[in-house]
């Protein structure tokens, strides 16, 4: 299994913005329920390959998506 | 049937909207922003699409400061009381909806004032005070269809600090409005009549500048460990499941006007427009109250004919239509209202 991670934002608007500016970049993600450890925000996360993790954080910066954390 | 009460609510609304809203309900009717599974996330889909379009019409550059409300009227209540507290003072027009007058005359005995002028911007700057903290007033009337010169409203408003709610009831879908350019602060929209979507469905606009109270409250999905609502739109102000396959619907007629473009509906409404008014005052006996020129105003007519009751018209003036039309009376008088799905040929 590919190891992997998740985006985490603070509203499910976000999530929803940061899923489509990752593919627009051509970067496989998926919407996932966001891990229980992590804080409440959002009920949504953005998982991705862990390998891509530099990658999706340029396209957040570029995009102007602020982003929770990365888990 | 020909349907002519478009500024109630519209009527028929583009397939799409019917087909959306079949779907949604039959295909994924789950709570969207509850839980993670695939319906889930499909149904929190369709309202980040509906926002994201609605942004793009009315040229709203955040759409996550779009908050959907049960309807115009919700929008308003949460517009108005949201921003009012004791002590401030509110102008409003005398041309206005009772959805934007009663919310701020409910809470006069709470110490807010209230101050009704005429819709221009000359007796709105002489009505307002340091007080002011809000001006509130409708694009177009919903009886007369005149549509009031918020550009220069707002531009005063402004220049004294204050922010101006519009009320786009009978506007929104119909005549091109640029938020960003226009400097609205808040925009309450319905999302069933110009716009095309079902019934129960409308939003609120609230520029990234202000920060109203909450009026509604439960949950949102978002911070759950906490007892106040969340500190950010749209989840601070959209307690409770919310309408979706409405707002489903709602997206699907707002993309339809994106893709006919509003300038288009209103250039086909100044067609009916003026047909209809030709052809209404070449009858004996008949005024047409409100602007003759139907670039002054929205796709509403209203008229009287003198010794029949308004009423009445549907009935004794043109019996041979009368189930052909469907058409709302006001303020004593006959309103007509056709859309941008109305027929030229037939309305004039």
């Amino acid at each position: 299994m590919t190891p992997s991670c998740v985006f985490v934002f603070k509203s499910t608007y976000l999530t929803f913005r940061a899923e489509r500016a990752f593919k627009s970049a051509g970067i496989a993600c998926s919407l996932v329920t966001k891990p229980r450890h992590v804080s409440s925000d959002c009920g949504l996360a953005v998982k991705i390959a862990t390998e891509k993790k530099t990658d999706a954080g340029a396209v957040l910066e570029k995009s102007a998506i602020p982003c929770l954390g990365i888990w | 049937m020909i349907y002519l009460d478009n500024a109630a609510t519209s009527h028929p609304k583009p397939a799409s909207v019917y087909e959306r809203v079949d779907y949604f309900l039959r295909d994924c009717s789950a709570n969207p922003g509850r839980s993670g599974h695939a319906a889930a996330i499909e149904a929190a889909r369709v309202i980040f699409e509906t926002r994201e379009s609605i942004a793009k019409l009315f040229h709203i550059a955040d759409p996550d400061r779009i908050v959907f409300t049960p309807n115009a009227t919700g929008a308003l209540n949460l517009g108005i009381l949201g921003m009012l507290h004791p002590g401030d003072h509110c102008v409003t027009s005398t041309m206005e909806h009772n959805s934007v007058i009663r919310p701020p005359h409910a809470v006069e005995k709470r110490g807010v004032k209230l101050t009704k002028v005429a819709a221009h911007p000359e007796t709105i700057a002489a009505a307002m005070n340091p007080q002011t903290r809000l001006i509130a007033v409708t694009h177009a009337s919903n009886v007369v269809g005149a549509i009031h010169p918020i550009a220069e409203i707002i531009t005063i408003a402004h220049g004294r600090g204050v922010p101006v709610l519009v009320d786009a009831a009978q506007t929104a879908g119909s005549v091109p409005m640029d938020v960003a350019a226009l400097g609205i602060d808040l925009l309450a929209c319905p999302g069933h009549k110009g716009l095309f979507g079902p019934q129960g469905t409308g939003f609120l606009y609230i520029a990234p500048h202000l920060n109203p109270e909450p009026i509604l409250f439960g949950g949102t999905g978002s911070r759950s460990d906490l007892e106040d609502m969340p500190d950010f739109a749209p989840d601070r102000y959209e307690a409770g499941t919310q309408n979706t396959p409405g707002i489903a619907g709602l997206g699907a007629g707002v993309e339809f006007l994106l893709e006919r473009g509003v300038e288009q509906v209103r250039a086909h409404e100044l067609t009916l427009l003026t047909q209809l008014m030709d052809g209404l005052a070449a009858i004996d006996g008949l005024t047409i109250y409100g602007p003759r020129d139907p670039a002054q105003k929205t796709g509403v007519v209203l008229f009287t004919i003198e010794g029949i009751d308004p009423a009445e018209i549907g009935d004794r003036w043109i019996p041979s239509l009368r189930s052909l039309f469907v058409w709302a009376c006001t303020a004593h008088r006959k309103r007509i209202a056709p859309s941008a799905r109305s027929p030229p040929a037939e309305s004039a």
